[in-house]
Formats: C-alpha cells, sequence, structure tokens
C-alpha cells in the first residue's frame, strides 16, 4: 500500500467526526454568490421578482474559465445584490425566497446516454455548472479540454478526502457508488484515458468495499492509499498514485493526468443523466458545538444559520465557523454565509479552537522540512516574509506553497507559517505588479 | 440567536499538540538517568556541580531578560535542558567559582548575545564549557575515582578512559564503559544510560535519528577501517564508541535543534562531519577527546550546511 512520504498523521478518533448521512434539506431561501467557482463570475440572467424554479439557469457563464448558476430553490428573486461571501468578503448575489414547490428529475435510460457524442456530453457539463466539488471549485468542463496535442494517460479519481473532520465523500461513495462509477465512465469517455485510478485512504473501509464492488467489470482501478494529509491534494495524489511529480507552475495534465474528485464524478452523473444541473451537494456539518452534526444534503446558496437552526442549534458558544476542513478552511466571521458549490463542509468550533497561540522564536527543529510535501523550508520562507526579503522567499520557492497547514500544525514553536507564507505570496504578487 | 464571538484567523484552525516546552522539558526527563547515574559514580560533588549550574544559568538568563526588555519565561524549559546538559559535561571535583563562570559565560556569550532562544548560532553548553577548557584546563582535566564520595575537592588525578589509552596505551575493560564505572565528566561515563535517554527522545520524536545515526555511522565506520589496518596503532571501535563524550554528544549534544541544520541531507552531512572531526582530534590531535570542539565546529558549518543541501525542488 503506497501512501504520501511526506505529510502528516492527524488523530483521527474525535468526537468532531461525524460520518453519518443525517438527510437532506431544503431551505425557505437561498443566497446565491454569482461567484461559486474559481475564474469569472457567473453573468446574471435573471431579474429581480421573476419566479424560479429549482434547477433553473439563472446566471451563465461569464468567460472562458467560468461557470452557469441554477436556482437551487423554486421561487421568488427577491433582489440582486452585494452580500457576504465565504471566500472572497462580498459579492454580487441573488436572493431567492422559496415557495414550496418542488421539482423532480428522473433517471434516463442508459442507451439515450450512449448515444450522446462527446461534445454533447462535455456540454451537458458545462450547462450545469459543475465545478470541481473537492474545493477548489474550477469548471470541469474547462478541465475536461486539455489544450490540443495533450494526451492523457492517467484519470484519477480523489476519494481520499484526507482532511480531517469532513466525511462528505465518504458518505457520497457509501451511498451512491454505482452513480459515482456511471459519473466516472462519461468523463473517461470525453478524455479516453489508458487508465482509470480511484484512490480511497484506508480511513474508509466501507466506501472502499462499496466502490469495489461498483467497479467490478469494468476497466476502473480502486486502490486504498495510507491515511495522510495532505495526500488528497492534486500533485500529491499524483505523486503517491503515480510516482510522477507535476512541474512548477504546471497543472496535472503536463505530465497526462487529470483528476477530478468523487463528488464532481457523481455531478456528473446527475447532470447527464437526470439533466439535474449542480443545485446541492454533499455537505459536513460538524464541530463540537452543534447538535446533529453529520453530513446533509444542501441546497447551494443555504445560509448557514438556516442549517443550524434546523439542526437543533448550538450546544455552547460558537468561537469559530469554519468553511471547508481544519486544515484549509476558510474561517467565517459570521454565520449568515451561503454554502457554495465548493463547500465540502462547516465547522462550528468552540473557543478551544479559537485561541490564539504565544509565538516562541523558531527553535530550527525542522519538523515543518520534514513534512513539508513539496520540499520547501517553511521556516525560512516565514522568516524571509516577515523581514521584507521577498526576493529570497521567491529564491526558496515561495510560490510552489499549497497551503496546506502541515507546517503550521507541526510548529512547536506555533509560528503562523501558513499565514507568513500567504502574505509572501501576496507581496510577491505586489511586487510583480510594480 | 447568540450573539457570536467568532475569531477570524488563517488555516489551519487545529495545531499539534507538541510544543517548544514538550520538546525542551523531554530532554530534561531524557537526561535523568545520565543525572543519577551521574550522582551515583561521583556522589553529592555531582550535586554541587548540577546545582551551582542551575542557580547561575538561570540567574543569568533573568538579569539578560530583564536587561533586554523582555519577559523571563522559564517555562520553556530551554535554560534548565542547557544548564544540566552544562553540569554533566564537567569533571565532578570542578570548584564551584570555576562551574559559575563557566555557567554565566554560556548563556551570555552562548545564547543571549545572539538573541535568546533560537538564535545562538553555537551550543551554549559546549560554549562554557570551550570557554572553560581555554581559562583552566588543569581544572578541566582534572578528574576523580568513581564510587569515591567525597564532596571535597581533591587532587587525586586520575585518567580518563581515553587519557589513558591515548598517553599510556591502556584500554579500560568495555564492561565499565558501559556500566559507567570509569573516569569521566559526571554524565559522560555510563552508556547504558545515555542511550536510554536518547532512546527516549528518538522515541518521543523529540530528536530526529539522522544526526546520531550519521555521526555513529562516520565515527564506528572510520574507527573499524583503521582499527582493521593496523590494530596496534588504532582502539577497536567498540572502545571508542563507549568511551569519553561521543554518545553524550552524539545523542544530546549535536541533535540541540537550534545548532543543526534543518534540511534532511544537512542534518546527515552534519552528523557525519561531526564523526570525522572526533576521529581526527582523537587520534592525531594533541588532546585525548575531541566531542567538544567537533560538535562546535560543525555548529558554526550549520548555516553554509544549509544553504548547500537545499532540497530539491518538487517537479523538476
Amino acid at each position: 500500500m503506497s501512501n504520501l512520504k511526506t505529510g502528516i498523521h492527524i488523530k483521527d478518533d474525535t468526537i468532531l467526526n461525524a460520518p453519518f448521512f443525517k438527510g437532506a434539506f431544503i431551505p425557505k431561501k437561498v443566497i446565491l454568490p454569482l461567484s461559486q467557482h474559481t475564474g469569472k463570475p457567473s453573468q446574471e440572467l435573471a431579474e429581480k421578482g421573476q419566479v424560479v424554479e429549482a434547477g433553473e439557469e439563472i446566471a451563465s457563464s461569464g468567460g472562458f474559465i467560468s461557470s452557469n448558476l441554477h436556482a437551487s430553490i423554486s421561487g421568488k428573486v427577491e433582489h440582486i445584490s452585494d452580500y457576504f461571501h465565504p471566500i472572497t468578503g462580498k459579492g454580487k448575489s441573488i436572493f431567492i425566497e422559496g415557495n414550496d414547490r418542488t421539482q423532480e428529475w428522473s433517471d434516463k435510460k442508459e442507451s439515450a446516454v450512449d448515444r450522446l457524442s462527446i461534445e454533447e456530453l462535455t456540454n451537458v457539463i458545462k450547462q450545469a455548472g459543475i465545478v470541481g466539488l473537492g474545493g477548489a471549485a474550477f469548471p470541469t468542463h474547462v478541465k475536461l479540454q486539455p489544450p490540443e496535442g495533450v494526451e492523457i494517460e492517467t484519470l484519477l479519481i480523489n476519494g481520499c478526502e484526507c482532511e480531517p473532520f469532513l466525511s462528505s465523500d465518504d458518505v457520497l461513495m457509501r451511498n451512491n457508488p454505482f452513480q459515482i462509477i456511471k459519473g466516472i465512465q462519461i468523463i473517461q469517455k470525453i478524455i479516453n484515458p489508458k487508465r482509470v485510478i480511484i484512490v480511497i485512504e484506508d480511513n474508509k473501509q466501507e466506501a472502499l468495499e462499496r466502490m469495489r464492488q461498483a467497479v467490478l467489470n469494468k476497466n476502473i482501478e480502486v486502490i486504498r492509499v495510507k491515511t495522510k494529509y495532505p495526500q488528497g491534494a492534486e500533485k500529491q495524489l499524483i505523486n503517491t498514485v503515480l510516482n510522477k511529480e507535476v512541474p512548477p507552475g504546471k497543472l496535472p495534465f503536463n505530465v497526462g493526468v487529470i483528476v477530478q474528485n468523487v463528488a464532481t464524478c457523481f455531478a456528473v452523473y446527475e447532470a447527464v443523466y437526470k439533466d439535474k444541473p449542480l443545485i446541492e451537494r454533499y455537505v459536513t456539518i460538524s464541530g463540537d458545538c452543534i447538535e446533529n452534526s453529520g453530513v446533509y444534503l444542501v441546497r447551494i446558496g443555504t445560509l448557514v444559520s438556516d442549517l443550524v437552526e434546523n439542526l437543533g442549534g448550538i450546544k455552547k458558544d460558537v468561537g469559530k465557523i469554519v468553511f471547508g476542513g481544519p486544515m484549509m478552511g476558510l474561517a467565517q466571521a459570521s454565520m449568515e454565509m451561503p454554502i457554495l458549490k465548493g463547500t465540502s463542509g462547516v465547522l462550528l468550533l468552540s473557543g478551544e479552537f479559537a485561541k490564539l497561540f504565544k509565538e516562541y522564536p523558531c527553535i530550527k527543529c525542522s519538523r515543518c522540512v520534514d513534512v513539508c510535501s513539496m520540499n520547501l523550508l517553511p521556516t525560512k520562507i516565514a522568516h524571509f516574509t516577515k523581514h521584507g526579503k521577498i526576493d529570497l522567499a521567491k529564491e526558496y520557492n515561495i510560490s510552489d506553497c499549497i497551503e496546506c497547514g502541515s507546517c503550521e500544525y507541526v510548529c512547536p514553536s506555533r509560528i503562523p507559517l501558513t499565514q507568513y507564507i500567504r502574505i509572501g505570496k501576496q507581496l510577491l504578487l505586489e511586487k510583480k505588479s510594480e | 440567536m447568540n450573539k457570536l464571538n467568532l475569531t477570524v484567523s488563517s488555516s489551519p484552525h487545529i495545531k499539534s499538540s507538541f510544543g517548544v516546552k514538550t520538546a525542551m522539558w523531554n530532554v530534561v526527563i531524557a537526561l535523568m538517568p545520565v543525572v543519577f547515574v551521574g550522582i551515583y559514580f561521583f556522589g553529592l560533588n555531582s550535586v554541587r556541580v548540577i546545582l551551582v549550574s542551575l542557580v547561575f544559568c538561570i540567574t543569568t538568563e533573568y538579569i539578560f531578560l530583564k536587561l533586554r526588555k523582555k519577559t523571563p519565561d522559564f517555562g520553556d524549559g530551554s535554560c534548565v535542558a542547557t544548564a544540566i546538559l552544562y553540569a554533566l559535561i564537567l569533571p565532578p571535583s570542578l570548584p564551584s567559582w570555576i562551574v559559575a563562570l563557566g555557567a554565566v559565560f554560556a548563556i551570555v556569550f552562548g545564547k543571549q548575545v545572539f538573541g535568546g532562544l533560537g538564535y545562538n548560532i553555537f551550543n551554549p553548553a559546549l560554549i562554557g564549557r570551550a570557554f572553560l577548557m581555554a581559562s583552566y584546563p588543569t581544572y578541566l582535566t582534572t578528574w576523580s575515582y568513581p564510587l569515591q564520595h567525597k564532596v571535597i575537592v581533591d587532587a587525586v588525578t586520575v585518567a580518563t578512559p581515553l587519557g589513558l589509552a591515548k598517553f599510556n596505551h591502556m584500554i579500560s575493560p568495555l564492561r565499565d564503559l558501559f556500566w559507567g564505572n570509569v573516569a569521566g565528566s559526571i554524565g559522560e561515563t555510563c552508556a547504558l544510560a545515555i542511550i536510554l535517554g536518547g532512546g527516549y527522545l528518538l522515541f518521543v520524536k523529540v530528536i530526529d535519528y539522522r544526526v546520531p545515526c550519521s555521526i555513529l555511522l562516520s565515527f564506528g565506520g572510520l574507527s573499524l577501517v583503521f582499527w582493521l589496518i593496523d590494530p596496534q596503532q588504532f582502539f577497536n571501535p567498540a572502545f571508542h564508541i563507549l568511551a569519553g563524550g561521543l554518545l553524550l554528544g552524539a545523542f544530546f549534544m549535536a541533535t540541540d535543534p537550534v545548532t543543526s541544520p534543518i534540511t534532511k541531507k544537512g542534518r546527515i552531512v552534519f552528523g557525519l562531519g561531526i564523526g570525522v572531526l572526533v576521529f581526527i582530534i582523537r587520534n592525531w590531535a594533541g588532546l585525548p577527546e575531541g566531542v567538544m570542539y567537533a560538535i562546535l565546529i560543525m555548529n558554526g558549518l550549520a548555516p553554509l550546511i544549509n544553504r548547500m543541501t537545499l532540497p530539491k525542488r518538487f517537479g523538476i
């Protein structure tokens, strides 16, 4: 069994793990930011006062790297204006007030799907507004169209879910293995790789078993890797499974690989087989402050506050709200934040997780160096940034950092290494633009 | 809805429980077997030296931090670890005033002038001892017999196993070296206690295996080769490894994170270099022992080693 050589092993047996599916939740209102993905924001189509059905397109792709956006519930467009955005802070959003009408999507016949050409399939994926659901939210149709002349040897399906406390992909693989495989087969048809490999970490035994059953007699492999963080990051996953390194500044297709998250594959299945656009996803709601933690099927645009209220509220004072996992997630300033397409989890953590540590001087213990899966010297880079030596930080390859947070996790001096590196990258950008 | 008091900070939002304190206090814990064996063999003299060292190291650190307008923080344990390490590499019969002088020197010139914890280039404990070695060489080479519990400083000169070997060509029994029943610095005589402490540090991952392993590899390897070539001239590797300060240096001095390289390859180069230097000094220099100088020299080279062993860039 292969595994990432560097990185960290995070204790997994905490109460914050909630790997159980607890049902779907349809909110009374949703707020849909136009910027749900990497790239240009979508352009709104719907107008104020318009009545829309769940699944109706309300904003269309705003450029080559952009994506469509659909109403996630049926109702009336209240207004279109600026609202809190979990990543950018603020952004134009579409407010929909629900009217309790529900929508059903039924399965198409497999033969009907078989007749679709590659172009038609890609177009369906584009129409459905599908983006990478692992977190980066990169538009999937763009990723599935590598430049001319690039041959894709391997399609890696990422079922690692290496961030602790998150179980959305785990639940998805246990609930819908056959649908995921159908989604994979569609992608397989589009990019025509030599090998398709589904990678799952060994802390998800049940998901592994189900996926293995689902790929029987199909040209798809399932491999088990040891649980290690940040194994689910693209470059690290390719390194673990294929022993290839993606060069700095390059993308996986440069080494003949495309990586797709299992949840993205499921979304592709729903788009192609059901004509259902991306309007809901599995979201892990966890943390030591919430009753009924678990994995829920949540409509995009649902406010965390609505979700929490519906789950039975909070049981102790919330000190920190995180969108994403505890290692790479973004802390939020409010509970009135909407779930985005890329939101795999929401953590409501108590003050214990919010306390700030005293920063000791670096004792050069080199733990950060030992865990860095990008072969960087985090303490050096942080030190250079702290003292404004951006040229040196650049020389030490600051831009290679994937901000996985492993270095900061292990740092005995509690130096906010990842934060320094982020600041350094920002300073480097500013310097370049001068 | 409750009023929320949210912290918005940069990820990651969880951290391992391993802190600077954990590292430093674990070193102190790991030193306990060595300390007890030192007290067993050299009696109250050991207690005296260790206490004088602790008092003067801590006082000096306190005064210096006050002068530098910093909040003194002994909770991090680094000063205590330095004080004990420094005491363990001194002869048990060393007069208290010399112990005190070296302790002050170790903290001031080994640590604080560079900026305190994390910023020093050389191992403070070794700096303290090197200073004494230059200033009071006679005191520093006056050894007492083990298991003769006298507090009063007695100028009964005995030689250490390495001294006997170098100047009299006498090899001490390996059994005595292993259990510690020989003359020497308070903490260097008992190989068993040092291996126990070092093993503990490796087990709790306070130290990295690369430094001690590469020291033992290069030193043991060189000793073996030369012994095979000329067993009359050179002593056997087992004697060389067990005698003197090699094990204490390899597990407790060279592994000091602050003064060793941060790159993985660098730590191996660092360890190999120490092993080679110790072998050269022991066999061809005037002194019978060379661990202290070997480590100090490699400490000075650590920044250069870092630069020359930068890790391979991912994807290139």
